[in-house]
């Protein structure tokens, strides 16, 4: 076999993508290197390079088929307005859900709804120890640290995913599932880019501002009730309808500012979240798929405006 | 496809040496992958040997960092070969790493001089 074919084969690791924008340049280096070499056939290291490095392109290819539709500018703002929601998420599940000593006054818990019934330490469910870690990543990439703040968001996604089973083995009361299908999208969601920390700040300081907007709101409706119970409902129910307006609010600038993606996307994650909070706590099934279907309308508005980005980019020349 | 660059916090991380020995060989002319190739080998006295996959990779990553840009192309014996040269933003991030790589360089051969050894 010729070295040009043997080269060839074992680019045949790489996606087709990547051949049609690479595989004769890169064909060139070989070839020119194994000339200088004296080489008949690729060395057993040149192999493995090319089949490593190829696989890891067509996993990249793969887990990326979203990725590529959206620009990167669009995953920053999606990875910076999702960590921003998770630290919201959970700093608001902390304040007025798990902190033991502060929900207590009100005498119990209508949610979560567990079989168990230990806490762990100040906290009414597991969920206290694991959303004090969920605070961490964002506080990693203010300080400047986003490389490490990623490592422990895809560390969590799996956490997150084994909580019920972790509660259940230990014998905890476990978070509602609500909460924790909406601290799983937004760390998910995360993961799309690194994040910067311009983006990071202003997004918690929108989010942040919102929930405190509702916080105080709540309190205001409920005469300064010393209850706060997150859990419990109030605060929650002024969320859950804030959630829809807030939502589209945001959907409305971002159209302006040209972030409608991101935007479509954590906003769906919160209208799924909450979507889950309606039927779990006031088995509002009508209410729930109302919120389903325009979680999907934002997904759909994210996919057409995706495409249509790719569209526009493709006619754009490549880079030289 | 033309993408805006990936921002990425490279001014304030530590960039691995095939990285940083890739943005120097740029740094004097641009280059084309097997030029690339036999610059890290000399500039690191044959320590690294980048093989075309990895060398390949690491371009992929710094073109949609920002950091490197195509700067042409040409055939040669029916052989494509494409160039690459530094951005402004690779050259800042060039003189970041060298400027730290230097300071962390003086400390150590300070402490080295005190305990008697030379560098």
């Amino acid at each position: 076999m010729s070295l040009d074919r043997a080269y060839r084969r074992l680019l045949l690791a790489y996606p087709a993508r990547w051949w049609d924008e690479r595989g004769e340049e890169v064909l060139t280096v070989l070839l020119e290197g194994a000339e200088a070499r004296g080489a008949r056939r690729p060395s057993a290291g040149e192999a493995a390079d090319l089949i490593a490095h190829g696989l890891l392109a067509r996993a990249g290819r793969l887990g990326g088929a979203m990725r590529a539709d959206v620009d990167d500018r669009a995953r920053e703002l999606t990875a910076a307005l999702a960590l921003a929601s998770l630290t919201a998420l959970s700093l608001l599940c902390l304040v007025f859900g798990e902190w033991w000593p502060w929900t207590s006054v009100g005498g119990g818990l209508a949610e979560p709804l567990s079989s168990f019934s230990g806490t762990p330490g100040p906290f009414w469910t597991i969920g206290g120890p694991l959303m004090v870690l969920l605070l961490v990543p964002a506080a990693l990439s203010l300080a400047g640290l986003p490389r490490l703040a990623r490592g422990l968001l895809a560390a969590s996604v799996p956490v997150i995913v084994a909580t019920p089973a972790v509660a259940a083995v230990l014998g905890w009361n476990r978070p509602a599932w609500w909460a924790l299908a909406g601290l799983l999208l937004f760390a998910v969601l995360s993961l799309a880019a690194p994040v910067r920390r311009r983006l990071l700040l202003g997004g918690l300081v929108a989010g942040l501002s919102g929930v405190t907007i509702l916080v105080v709101y709540g309190h205001l409706q409920a005469g300064f009730d010393p209850r706060p119970g997150f859990y419990y409902g109030y605060l929650l129910q002024s969320l859950a309808l804030a959630v829809p307006v807030g939502v589209l609010a945001a959907v409305a600038m971002a159209s302006a500012r040209r972030a409608i993606i991101p935007a479509c996307l954590v906003g769906s994650a919160w209208l799924i979240t909450f979507a889950g909070r309606l039927v779990s706590a006031a088995a509002d099934t009508t209410g729930a798929l109302l919120y389903l279907a325009a979680a999907a309308a934002l997904g759909l508005v994210a996919l057409a405006s995706a495409s249509y980005h790719r569209l526009m980019h493709d006619r754009q020349p490549a880079l030289s | 496809m033309h993408r805006p660059p990936v921002y990425i916090d490279v001014m304030s991380e530590e960039l691995r040496e095939p990285t940083y020995l890739l943005l120097t060989a740029l740094a004097g002319e641009r280059q084309h992958g097997y030029g690339l190739m036999q610059e890290i080998v000399a500039l690191s006295s044959g320590r690294v040997v980048l093989r075309a996959g990895t060398l390949y990779g690491a371009l992929d990553r710094l073109l949609r960092e920002g950091l490197v840009a195509q700067d042409g192309e040409e055939v040669v014996s029916g052989r494509l070969r494409r160039f690459y040269v530094l951005t402004p933003a690779g050259l800042q991030v060039l003189a970041a790493q060298t400027a730290r790589r230097q300071a962390t360089a003086q400390v150590a051969a300070g402490r080295l001089r005190a305990l008697g050894v030379s560098a």
